[in-house]
């Protein structure tokens, strides 16, 4: 838009600014209005993927075992007697109670001495009975129950301290969406201990456990964010006043404020999106950002005031914005790109929203600020500010004296400036090299909040309430009855407490033990795993007459088959867990794993390792995007490269000195501070753009040199500049004095990232431009025919606008489709049925990599080979599938994808990308039953392969048969309506099932007619990574003569296949695994 | 032309020269195609074509690609003479063997995963939309015109130097971004080739008994300045495959302006920009797969109805779709139905082609014996001037690596047509390509 366009385009609207300020109002209404549906989510979950094989896993098991987060209240006493007195265990006994009584807390799981049961021995064998019926009386009675916990090691450092000084009372939630409530009133009921006299003066009372920290951190961000917001507001308030001293000045741009938070957080609501532990900070940032657009108009309007006194009101706002709209526009698009960055390279769903959600509040900014405050400001009489009128009275303010000093510095002395840049730089490398990647949740409060307090005080005292789990599991049921088996276990937790780093280890073999132990006279030489099975299973069904059917059920699982390690740690201090979760994966697989027994590594902490790992690598790859995407920003919009970079200059030399300031201070790179880059990146182009866009003016409209330009930049640009730098550095700021630790370092960090790009930006940019002299902003003299390159920049910088419009659609966009799961049907149980069921039930991992190989060969003997890599990956109970060419070259690169959705009322989803048209053709999912690319397979069997859809057929056990000495169940199936029938393409089917591996060995399929139709044999049956796999299977078409054959290789399974390749769009990359 | 050659070993060798230390693939095609003239029996073409490719996967997690074209003609009757490339970039530009070959380097890119964010960097075929036979949104390479529009596009499309960036924006959405620094434009064919464009709907014609001149093409020039850039978004929504598209480009045929000089009349050939914003989608539903498509163009110029139109160019833009239909209920079939609609403004006045005009594609396929035995008929019809192309062809896979093709393309309609101008090129085509 050249200016006399824009200036056009402005009087038009402001023309209409009744309708128009009508008009942007009740959008904002609207927006605002959506604010009531605002969620929080600050569980750690929310930063998993929705997809994450470790998150499916450890859902799964915590379904298995029961477990979940628990609230823990500790009783400490560290008086001589310790907690086993009979007033402390008194007030156990009394919390117990109250806690069961607590609603949200279920009754039945709440867990503490005194819940627990005994195992000890009597003269007639084994006795299961609870610590104490009543709360001792007498010291010694007390004394006696401190004396049978130390005989049954399992509950040392678990549920009392190992030196008898504490106790936990452990309660696990009904209803976890409760747990900021369920806290509270756990908190108030200690204080009634206290009041009530049940908590004595040697009596610490605390409240922790993760279960806590989700529910209370939710409740401390709210108050941190109805903290926080105002001040951010009154500051910037208090920096627009001193920088206009107006009415208009301060109202207008508090306006667009407003309409840029209720579109930022009315998006973010609208779209169901909810607020998590770091987008707490969100508005804040918004508010900063927001208000510096507006500081640049202002700064114009003043000046057209200054320039032509008397001048009319819309004449005034329509020449300031047509001067101002283009810089403006730029540093919008170089934010967003800094904040598209983060969204971008974020493999966290947390910081992929922050992005988005932060971009489309700039470019709210954006559109107020060139729609709303234009109409507004015009209804103001133009009145040159206090602030301004000094200026124009040739009186400098004290900002453009200072900002004037500088420039007289700068201007001189280029060389200098450069130099102290580049010894900055080399002393900010040596500090960016002792950053270290670390986090831990709990400093997620500070360390005077109860909650931090009472985590530290348990955490000292006990074993920890941090937990890293292995799922064991097998193959038969009651396979754990086995001694070798669980003395394998046995070496494994022993494993986990010595070299894995763990504070203690505890399982069945415990109990298994402790029983052991019991049933012979509680001699201490007992205490280990029986020789016989028969007795471990004796030893369970003894326990069961007089214990709790559900004593067990987070050890072990209802048939024998699977148990779980807990594993206790007393923090999840990333930089730990980065060694103790894969040291134990590792010695898992190399030491553990075994085909009749596999171990698997989950549970919170291995959750948490799981997505903060990627972390490190996702902030450099958002760093970098942000950085690449505002150089080609700058680049574009200046349409020169060495602009672009110089313009990216400053703000990658700011992000090298925030590096130093954190490796120098010892700050962490984590969770909350990751973010600061790809931000810092985004906010801090903009001094460098508004100086290189003053400058090009300076230099090539009005012909100045150097010195002059310099010199007429600072006290104007560079003013503005610094009110700007103050608005942001005022907004981070206000983190500063957030609650939340990390937010507090985030603020930080990027107010000192924002304030270096300023100091760079009017500094060592012009010296560098003073040395290098970049021909654009030379070149452009009056005596030079420029009217070509000047038009055609401008009709650049508006082609670039509708890009931007288009990605700001795609964040909406995005924000509306949030995935639902959905329930899987429940089988019916005939006998034909659960077999298959079993078959469908079959592991086939979370990911797979495979080479197939097919070999196609027609009745006259000719053969087509082709070969194929295939990939698949489970998202939750959806399948996802991916079948590459490599060979023969004429089909090299055709891809075959597949969506196989659990919930059966959902069609499959099915693209083929054909090389030769470089396009990706939608297939109809109901033709599943047509052959697949010229083999005997349908598309069906191939997305199967040794499975069969349950909702397809009606079955029927008709008998037994042997396969190669193996024996195998028949199965028959007839499809369960005609139209599926049509579908598959059979009219009958049977398949031999060999039940141990619940693998098909071979199928047969009748045509519709009732025709043979052919016989598919799976062969090669084998464990891979203890996961039965096939790697043969041979189709014989009995109609045709035709027939194929699969030799699949290299399978991989648990290999990471990253999402985006189950991409339809992705298939045009070809293949990269 | 040792130069052109030189680099071209040179792109090739650096593709090879470090495979021995990564995972490197060498394949490609050799074809004959040979074509016959029904209405005089002359053969049109026989033609041999080598499309050797290396792919090398590096093990620092970039994988380069490199694929040539060496193509010599016996009879030299669509493009006769030496060919000139004018059309191209000149770092684009085939290398004319004689007036019968040409080799050309077709791509050559890189290919770099940045965790979340793909870039291929290169020379490269960026296709958009989802249309079959006719183009709407696929418009981001131009197209050699050589064989009018009988070639895959595959062949037929003129890769450029561009950079494409794919990035996903959340969970649903991705983003492609791109950008070309090549000046490449449709290559027309010369007015002696086969199927050079007479129809008066495509080239503007003088008013009788005046002489006309072409004058040296308008055309883009400077790679950075006149470059392409476009955006499109793309996401699977409740089952859809949706797609945002943008694109800022040359528009690649050229509109000619007339001048009147003393000795006649002067028609220089003008490129142009402009934007073309539109979408896509499609899903499937039971045996129906649906597509759709949406282009609007903010400035297309039309050749003036009127001979003494003073400069013979209507300023207008022109809105297009397209609905298409799948039909995949037959084992191994397809057939298929698309309707192409194209409006444009005609408010400065009438100009050689309607304001709006209609196409109808069809298109049926069926493979036998295991997908060994393809038959395809395909009819594109022209609503508004009655004109159009059928083709029909039998594709036997003899072996994996051997393809035998039988084909005929025949052309109806008045010759003022797009279509009705090469009734004449009728002809029967026989191809044998071998992988290697």
């Amino acid at each position: 838009m050249k200016n006399i366009n824009a200036h056009r385009f402005f009087h038009k609207l402001l023309q209409y600014r009744g309708p128009v300020i009508v008009a942007c109002l009740l959008v904002i209404a609207a927006l605002a209005a959506q604010f009531p549906r605002l969620e929080k989510d600050t569980t750690p979950e929310a930063f998993v993927p929705e997809d994450s094989p470790s998150l499916a896993y450890r859902d799964r098991v915590e379904d298995t075992f029961g477990l979940k987060d628990p609230m823990v209240v500790a009783v400490i006493n560290e008086s001589e007697s310790g907690v086993f007195n009979p007033d402390s265990l008194r007030l156990v006994q009394w919390l117990t109670d109250r806690i069961a009584q607590v609603e949200g807390i279920d009754p039945q799981r709440v867990t503490s001495l005194a819940t627990e049961n005994n195992i000890r021995g009597t003269d007639e064998g084994m006795l299961v009975e609870p610590f104490w019926e009543a709360p001792p009386e007498t010291l010694e009675a007390a004394r006696d129950v401190w004396q049978q916990v130390q005989r049954f090691p399992l509950y040392l450092g678990q549920l009392v301290s190992r030196d008898g000084s504490g106790t936990l009372i452990v309660a696990e939630l009904l209803d976890e969406e409760a747990a900021t409530d369920i806290y509270f009133e756990l908190r108030a009921l200690v204080e009634q201990a206290y009041q009530t006299g049940f908590a004595g003066p040697d009596d610490q009372l605390h409240v922790a456990g993760q279960g806590a920290v989700s529910g209370y951190l939710s409740d401390y961000i709210s108050a941190d964010a109805n903290r926080l917001n105002p001040v951010a507001a009154v500051l910037i308030t208090l920096v627009l006043l001193l920088a206009y001293r107006s009415f208009s000045g301060v109202l207008l741009p508090n306006v667009v404020v407003l309409g840029t938070v209720a579109t930022g957080l009315g998006t973010m609501a609208a779209a169901g999106v909810p607020i998590y532990v770091i987008t707490n900070s969100l508005p804040v940032i918004l508010i900063g950002i927001a208000v510096c657009d507006s500081i640049h108009i202002f700064g114009q309007y003043y000046e057209e005031i200054a320039n032509e006194p008397g001048i009319d009101a819309r004449e005034a706002v329509a020449r300031a914005m047509a001067a101002m709209w283009r810089p403006v526009t730029l540093t919008t698009a170089t934010t967003v790109a800094g904040f598209l960055g983060l969204a971008t390279a974020a493999d966290l769903p947390p910081m992929q929203y922050y992005g988005l959600f932060a971009a489309l509040g700039v470019v709210a900014a954006w559109v107020w600020s060139l729609l709303l405050l234009p109409a507004l400001l015009s209804l103001f009489r133009p009145q040159l500010s206090h602030a301004m009128r000094s200026a124009s009275a040739n009186r400098s303010d004290w900002p453009s004296s200072l900002m004037r000093r500088l420039g007289a510095i700068v201007g001189a002395h280029p060389r200098a400036t450069v130099s102290i840049m580049a010894t900055l730089a080399l002393l900010g490398a040596i500090g960016a090299n002792q950053v270290v990647f670390n986090d831990q949740r709990i400093y997620n409060f500070e360390p005077s909040t109860p909650l931090r307090v009472a985590d530290e005080a348990i955490n000292e005292q006990f074993d920890g309430t941090y937990y890293l789990d292995v799922v064991i599991e097998t193959h038969e049921p009651e396979a754990l009855f086995d001694p070798e088996k669980l003395s394998r276990i046995e070496r494994l937790q022993a494993w986990m407490e010595g070299e894995g780093g763990l504070s203690k280890a505890t399982s069945i073999v415990d109990y298994i033990k402790q029983m052991h132990r019991a049933f012979n006279g509680d001699d201490p030489a007992y205490y280990r795993i029986p020789e016989d099975p028969d007795l471990v299973a004796q030893y369970f069904l003894l326990y069961s007459t007089s214990g709790a059917p559900t004593d067990f059920e987070e050890h072990i699982d209802y048939d024998y088959r699977r148990a779980h390690i807990r594993g206790q740690l007393s923090h999840d201090n990333f930089q730990a867990l980065s060694s103790i979760v894969p040291d134990l994966k590792r010695h898992l697989r190399e030491q553990f794993n075994t085909g009749e027994m596999r171990g698997t590594a989950t549970g919170s902490l291995e959750l948490t390792h799981s997505w903060l790992a990627p972390l490190a690598e996702s902030t450099r790859n958002g760093m970098a995007l942000a950085l690449l995407l505002v150089l080609a920003a700058s680049v574009l919009f200046f349409r020169s490269i060495v602009l672009g970079l110089l313009a990216t200059l400053p703000v990658a030399f700011a992000v090298l000195m925030v590096f130093a300031v954190m490796g120098f201070t010892g700050i962490w790179l984590g969770i909350g501070t990751s973010m600061f880059a790809a931000i810092a990146i985004g906010l801090g182009v903009d001094f460098a753009i508004h100086t290189i866009d003053r400058l090009r003016t300076l230099l090539g409209e009005q012909s100045m040199d150097y010195r002059e330009a310099v010199a007429a930049l600072f006290p104007t640009t560079g003013r503005a500049l610094l009110f700007n730098l103050l608005a942001l550095a005022l907004g981070f700021g206000v983190l500063m004095s957030s609650s939340v630790p990390p937010l507090q370092d985030f603020g930080l960090l990027v107010a000192v990232a924002v304030a270096t790009s300023f100091g760079a930006s009017l500094t060592v940019l012009p010296a560098l431009i003073a040395l290098i002299g970049p021909h654009r902003l030379f070149s452009l003299t009056p005596s030079e025919d420029h009217a070509m390159p000047r038009k055609s920049l401008n009709q650049r910088g508006n082609a670039y606008l509708p890009l931007l419009v288009l990605l700001v659609t795609a964040t909406v966009g995005f924000a509306m489709t949030i995935r639902i799961a959905t329930a899987e049907d429940v089988p019916p149980s005939t006998e034909g049925r659960q077999i298959m069921v079993s078959v469908d039930a079959r592991n086939e991992g979370i990911t797979q990599r495979s080479r197939i190989r097919f070999e196609l060969t027609d009745r006259h003997g000719r053969n087509r080979i082709q070969e194929t890599v295939a990939l698949r990956r489970y998202e939750g109970e959806d399948k996802k599938q991916l079948l590459f060419y490599r060979e023969p070259a004429n089909i090299r690169g055709t891809a075959f994808l597949t969506y196989d959705y659990a919930d059966t009322q959902r069609e499959d989803d099915q693209w083929l990308y054909l090389p030769a048209a470089r396009k990706t053709r939608r297939i109809s999912a109901s033709d599943r039953g047509d052959y697949f690319l010229g083999t005997d397979l349908t598309y069906e069997d191939l997305k199967r392969q040794n499975k069969v859809s349950l909702s397809d057929w009606n079955f029927e056990a008709i008998g037994r048969d042997e396969i190669d000495g193996q024996s195998v169940h028949i199965v028959e199936g007839k499809p369960v309506t005609d139209r599926v029938a049509d579908e598959l393409g059979y009219g009958r089917a049977r398949w031999y099932v060999e039940p141990d591996s619940a693998t098909i060995r071979k199928s047969e399929n009748w045509d519709r007619q009732g025709n043979r139709l052919k016989t598919v044999r799976f062969d090669d049956i084998r464990k891979v990574e203890g996961i039965w796999t096939v790697h043969e299977i041979t189709v014989e078409n009995h109609k045709t003569g035709h027939s194929t054959r699969l030799e699949i290789s290299d399978v991989d399974y648990g290999v990471e296949i990253h999402r985006g390749t189950f991409d339809e769009r992705a298939l045009s990359r070809g293949l990269r695994y | 032309m040792i130069v052109r050659l030189l680099w071209l070993m040179l792109c090739l060798a650096t593709t090879a020269a470090p495979a021995a230390s990564g995972d490197w693939w060498l394949g490609g095609t050799v074809a004959m195609d040979t074509a016959v003239q029904t209405a005089d029996g002359r053969a049109q073409k026989a033609e041999t074509t080598l499309m050797p490719e290396i792919e090398w996967r590096s093990p620092w997690g970039f994988d380069l690609t490199a694929i040539g074209r060496l193509r010599a003609d016996a009879l030299d009757r669509l493009q006769p003479g030496r060919p000139g490339f004018r059309y191209y970039d000149p770092a684009s530009r085939p290398q004319a063997l004689g007036t019968n070959g040409e080799i050309d380097l077709r791509e050559l890119y890189a290919d770099f995963y940045l965790g979340p964010l793909y870039l291929r960097l290169g020379k490269q075929q960026i296709v958009w939309g989802k249309t079959d036979g006719l183009k709407l949104l696929d418009r981001v390479n131009p197209q050699s015109l050589r064989e009018f529009i009988l070639p895959e596009f595959e062949q037929s499309r003129i890769p450029q130097w561009s950079l494409r960036a794919e990035f996903p924006l959340g969970p649903v959405w991705q983003a492609q971004l791109i950008a070309i620094a090549d000046v490449s434009v449709d290559a027309l064919p010369p007015e002696e080739g086969a199927f050079a464009v007479t129809s008066p709907k495509l080239v503007p014609t003088a008013p009788s008994g005046t002489p006309a001149r072409i004058r040296p093409a308008m055309a883009p020039q400077h790679r950075f300045a006149d470059g392409d850039v476009g955006a499109r978004l793309s996401a699977f929504l409740g089952g859809w495959d949706v797609t945002l598209n943008y694109l800022y480009h040359y528009v690649d045929r050229p509109t000619f302006h007339r001048s009147t000089r003393p000795d006649g009349i002067a028609i220089t050939p003008h490129y142009y920009r402009t934007h073309t914003v539109g979408g896509s989608a499609a899903n499937a539903f039971g045996d129906f797969t649906v597509r759709s498509e949406l282009a609007y163009a903010t400035d297309r110029r039309l050749i003036a109805a009127d001979p003494y139109d003073t400069d013979g160019v209507i300023d207008s833009r022109e809105g297009s779709a397209m609905l298409g239909v799948d039909w995949m209920g037959l084992t191994d079939s397809i057939v298929s139905t698309q309707v192409f609609a194209s409006w444009v403004d005609l408010s400065e006045g009438p100009a050689t082609r309607e304001e709006l005009e209609w196409s109808i594609t069809h298109l049926v396929e069926r493979s036998f014996l295991n997908q060994a035995l393809t038959l395809r008929g395909q009819a594109i019809h022209d609503i508004n001037d009655g004109d159009g192309l059928l083709r029909a062809s039998v594709t036997y896979d003899y072996r994996a690596d051997v393809e035998l093709r039988i084909g005929a393309d025949f052309f109806y309609g008045p010759s003022e047509g797009r279509f009705g101008q090469f009734k004449h090129r009728d002809r029967i085509t026989f191809s044998i390509t071998r992988s290697f």
